[in-house]
């Protein structure tokens, strides 16, 4: 006599949680994620979003994926961690961390309008900063003019990088930005913190909904697709990185929990609706009970490179991409033909 | 008679060449020359200890006995030293990209320049510098590529096209010039630019005109590395014409006046 049906009956062990988390591995959890399309190596990709998504740029290079850059660094920049300083390298143009997908979506209405925004330049000591991505010129630029060329050459460059893009990974990160109230432009980063100041009839906080994430996360896939002119898939992740602080008057692991919920279930959303569109569940792998914390620094907040390296094992054995082999450090070309010209020389 | 040590790598040739021919303007008569090479980037394998510049690797000792009739170069004979390896950093191609040319900091400007001077090539510079004390030492690096090079083309192209992109290109290497000139490395080691007489007029790249036989020599190249990158044409080694007015511009300058 066989068992009793139920609606579980029938389930594979991913589905419940004794197999799928508790009696695994967090090391390799199967079937977490299964790509709804491979990953065609000829594929050009992009990369965006909070911090965590500079790892996945960083990997998808090294397994030999053709990631975009459209603003690479100065050819004589080789010092990773300067390239890093300046921006360069970490993501498929020069934008720095873009956290909400309310700036991803301003983002892209600027590069389709093809025109900078004037408008958001911070002063500090004479130095002036562009307020959309101070990180990418710490020490700030000369002018106010300086600030408007660097983002007509960004905005101009991100433009080519969407013309270019079969796939845009995105990684979500936060609910809460700063908003400057004339024009509804939010900020990555509270003005004052790095330059600017905090004037509250200049700026207010604000903290995303699922609706509005929803609505401009969905804006800026299709104006992405539109300015593309031809199939773009989307992939989104979401930053299991928590929030290091929170403008919400009420506990920081409330705020966390708030954002992650909301960009999780807007992703998860977004994915459902569209072939087009996957998710990859990042946050899910850093933040499974099963590994107990242990992806994340002393701080708790930041994701060890081992958990990292989990994070991409579970994408590129799912993709079936491998490990591309290093890349011989290139040469100065002063190596050509020097022999022959030596010898011309010094012939006797 | 004021005796001047050249120290390279292949772009040690042009120099060498001049010398042989004599035909250094107005210089050639108060000057006396000795030259040392090796290779590729062989002299990061050398070391200064007090006033002998010695090699670690027998190869480039007998490089060194070869083009310069010794296998260590003792630095206090020499009245002044030039050198001729490694990238040179008033080229241009250091502070661009690979597409087209971005704006580019003053803060990255610096940090390009400081990879310079963290790069062997440099550290061996300020090396022969602190042995020859006050004596002027020239880092002059390897000639920019020539005008007709694939990446020049491209670039005078987008320069010559757009009003904005050339000043952005000239003004990055005027930046460059000046804060080479500021640099408080040792105040004996000068950073050399090569005249405006061997450059085109915008002063990115080599003359065409200075390029040494090209056509003939990459013919003979086996490796396709070499052959892709010069696509049938050596754009980097340049000629004795160019090495005459390299080194007549080195010894004209006031520091060479001064020894």
């Amino acid at each position: 006599m066989s068992a009793p049906q139920n609606p579980y009956s029938d389930r594979p062990p991913r589905s419940f949680w004794r197999h799928g988390v508790a009696q695994n591995s967090p090391l390799e959890v199967p079937d977490i994620f299964t790509p709804k399309w491979p990953l065609d190596p000829g594929w050009t990709i992009a990369t965006a979003g909070s911090c965590f998504a500079q790892h996945i740029a960083r990997h998808l290079r090294q397994s030999g994926a053709r990631v975009i850059d459209v603003e690479p660094p100065p050819n004589g920049l080789v010092d990773p961690a300067m390239r890093a300083r300046f921006g360069y390298g970490l993501y498929s143009a020069r934008y720095g961390n873009i956290y909400t997908a309310r700036q991803l979506r301003q983002l892209i209405e600027e590069a389709q309008s093809g025109t900078a925004s004037a408008e958001h330049i911070w002063e500090r000591d004479g130095r002036y900063f562009d307020a959309l991505r101070p990180n990418v010129e710490p020490d700030g630029l000369a002018s106010a003019e300086d600030v408007r060329a660097h983002r007509q050459w960004h905005i101009e460059r991100v433009r080519a990088m969407i013309e270019a893009t079969d796939l845009f990974i995105f990684t979500l990160g936060l609910t809460e930005a700063w908003e400057h109230i004339p024009t509804g432009r939010v900020y990555p980063t509270a003005p004052g913190v790095i330059a600017g100041d905090c004037d509250p009839g200049q700026y207010r906080f604000v903290n995303f909904t699922f609706p509005e994430v929803h609505a401009d996360l969905t804006q800026a896939i299709a104006m992405l697709r539109d300015m593309r002119g031809a199939p773009m898939r989307v992939l989104l992740t979401v930053s299991p990185v928590p929030l290091t602080a929170t403008a919400e008057d009420h506990h920081v692991l409330l705020s966390s929990t708030y954002s992650k919920s909301v960009l999780r279930a807007v992703a998860g959303h977004v994915a459902a609706q569209d072939a087009q569109i996957d998710y990859f569940p990042s946050f899910e792998i850093v933040t499974n009970p099963a590994a107990r914390g242990v992806f994340f620094a002393p701080n708790l907040r930041s994701v060890t490179p081992e958990g990292v390296d989990v994070v991409m094992r579970h994408f590129k054995n799912a993709h079936q991409l491998a490990e591309a082999p290093a890349l011989p450090a290139e040469d100065s070309d002063d190596d050509v033909v020097c022999e022959e010209a030596m010898l011309e020389a010094f012939a006797k | 008679m004021k005796r001047i040590c050249v120290i390279g790598n292949s772009h040690l040739a042009a120099l060498k060449q001049a010398i042989d021919t004599g035909a250094i303007d107005g210089v050639s008569d108060s000057y006396s020359f000795d030259t040392f090479g090796a290779v590729r980037a062989n002299l990061r394998d050398v070391e200064v200890v007090g006033t002998q510049v010695t090699a670690k690797r027998k190869l480039v000792r007998q490089s060194f006995l070869r083009t310069g009739g010794r296998k260590t170069i003792d630095l206090s004979h020499y009245n002044g030293v030039v050198l001729a390896y490694r990238n040179s950093p008033f080229f241009i191609r250091a502070y661009l990209g690979k597409s087209q040319p971005a704006p580019i900091s003053a803060a990255v400007i610096e940090a390009v320049i400081q990879g310079f001077f963290n790069d062997w090539s440099i550290k061996l510079a300020q090396h022969i510098a602190r042995a020859m004390g006050d004596r002027p030492v020239w880092f002059l690096g390897r000639p920019f590529n020539a005008e007709h090079d694939h990446h020049a083309r491209v670039l005078l192209g987008a320069v010559r096209a757009c009003e904005r992109t050339r000043e952005r290109v000239v003004g990055i290497s005027d930046q460059v010039t000046d804060m080479l000139g500021d640099s408080d490395l040792e105040p004996n080691l000068k950073f050399h630019r090569p005249p405006p007489s061997v450059l085109e007029p915008l002063g990115l790249f080599s003359r065409s005109e200075f390029v040494r036989g090209g056509k003939e020599l990459a013919a003979g190249i086996k490796s396709d590395r070499a052959s892709a990158q010069v696509q049938g044409e050596d754009t980097i080694h340049m000629n004795a014409a160019y090495g005459a007015a390299v080194l007549a511009d080195i010894l004209g300058s006031k520091e060479a006046a001064a020894v």
